[in-house]
């Protein structure tokens, strides 16, 4: 057991020397980059998108003095916070596309200074962007009395097709009772005289029960990371910040798949997540394959699963 | 800006964050904004939200009057998304313009956009109404509900 620790840390360290995650001006340096690969995944909106986003964004994930260049960065704030920030109600603007603003606004700012302030700036900067996510996310919940009685994920897990898949593992419902029901809503959704019609699902008592607790843990584990990210690390409970961040990702991510927020979150985690005083870096290197392994998420476990069981 | 302690300006975009955020708060409670929207970063916890609402117009042509579901109508689907995300009485004037400067025909009894060399009809929007979803825990049906309406007086 102590032999496979042994290499474990020593794989670490060599991925750690390699990659040079003890110089924060390399670290400051990884995360622009990986922003400008999250936009250039997730971004759809600019005037001809196809052509003009790489030529924006391919030269900054390519060259670190590029997505590190002051204006460089300050020409992605300008044209992102006109799209998503004052345009954002144009048209549907998830939230994730305000986070990645908010980030270049960060990292700009961080660009400016040198040395401990800088560290400070940008480390600290993307912990407290975290932190005020996840709370004004679960003040969200406390707003929604449909969420706090459990409807909100009873009604989509029955509907989302994002949730179809869990549903049918833990429930008893079919994938097909799932489609059908999915289906009926949709012409309830089209129909001109719409107010006349009424569809009716069909749950179960397990199902009830599920969604009530579902969204109370969702409500603790958001409610932690929020409270772990917002208070100074000099507390304790600020120390687990990361653990509860990870059991987050791990217990939402592949029900809930949201690829664009997974994305920029994951910056985010890596850009603070050197403030552990452990010589290690391993959290680092953690959201660095978290980043890489994101695309799995959107993996049709359901399908495995019903290949392997049925 | 390196004038600046950095012990302040972390503050500077949770200070944005906290502005969207009450902006949502304000435009959900004043103007039924879909709260999911406007980086209010309350996503998955409302069932109404502005992919699950439908904006639905009473057109009158020939002093009959028709309901349509503008999903159902390809070349409204910018003005279509717009309503649903933020329904406001700018909003719903712009899409009177727009809907009553298309070109609109009968088929039957069912109004539509007209077909290339078909005579279009004269058209007056008199009233939109957008409906969001209403699930009803006990009984497990789901029904849509108006969630902001406005009529046009002419």
């Amino acid at each position: 057991m102590n032999s496979v620790i042994d290499i474990l840390i020593k794989k670490i360290q060599l991925i750690e020397s390699k990659l040079s995650l003890n110089n924060d001006d390399v670290v400051f340096a990884i995360a622009t980059q990986l922003l400008v690969v999250t936009y250039f995944l997730f971004v759809h909106e600019l005037p001809f998108n196809a052509i003009v986003a790489p030529i924006l964004l391919l030269p900054g994930i390519l060259f670190r003095e590029i997505s590190t260049n002051k204006i460089y960065l300050s020409c992605l704030m300008a044209i992102f916070a006109f799209l998503y920030l004052y345009n954002g109600l144009e048209q549907r603007i998830p939230n994730h596309k305000h986070l990645f603003v908010y980030v270049t606004i960060l990292f700009f700012i961080s660009s400016f200074y040198k040395a401990k302030e800088f560290v400070y700036l940008f480390k600290h900067g993307s912990r407290l962007i975290i932190g005020f996510v996840f709370l004004f996310a679960t003040i969200g919940k406390f707003l929604a009395p449909e969420f706090l009685n459990g409807s909100f994920f009873e009604f989509t897990g029955l509907v989302d097709s994002r949730f179809s898949g869990f549903t049918a593992i833990v429930t008893s419902l079919s994938m097909s009772e799932l489609v059908t029901m999915r289906e009926s809503f949709q012409q309830l959704l089209n129909s001109n005289n719409i107010s006349d019609l009424e569809i009716q699902l069909e749950s179960t008592v397990w199902k009830e029960n599920l969604s009530l607790f579902m969204a109370y843990w969702t409500i603790f584990i958001e409610g932690m990371i929020a409270v772990t990210f917002i208070i100074s690390t000099k507390y304790k409970l600020s120390m687990f910040r990361d653990l509860f961040l990870i059991i987050f990702m791990i217990t939402t991510y592949p029900i809930a798949t949201v690829p664009g927020f997974a994305a920029i979150l994951t910056v985010l985690a890596f850009a603070q997540s050197s403030l552990h005083k452990s010589e290690l870096k391993y959290l680092s290197i953690l959201y660095l394959c978290i980043f890489v392994l994101i695309p799995i998420f959107s993996f049709p476990f359901y399908r495995l699963y019903s290949f392997i069981f049925y | 800006m390196k004038n600046i302690n950095v012990k302040y300006l972390i503050f500077v975009v949770p200070i944005i964050m906290s502005i969207f955020f009450i902006r949502n708060i304000y435009l959900v409670n004043q103007q039924n904004m879909d709260s999911w929207m406007g980086g209010g970063f309350r996503m998955f916890a409302t069932i109404d939200k502005m992919v699950l609402r439908s904006p639905v117009i009473d057109i009158e042509i020939e002093n009959n009057t028709y309901t349509i579901n503008m999903r159902n109508v390809n070349q409204l689907s910018e003005i279509n998304a717009k309503l649903r995300i933020l329904p406001s009485e700018k909003r719903f004037n712009e899409a009177k313009k727009i809907i009553e400067s298309l070109s609109w025909c009968l088929y039957g009894d069912i109004p539509r956009i007209c077909d290339l060399y078909d005579e279009a009809k004269v058209v007056a929007l008199r009233e939109v109404r957008i409906y969001g979803v209403k699930y009803d825990k006990l009984t497990k049906r789901v029904r849509m509900v108006p969630v902001r309406s406005y009529e046009f007086s002419n």
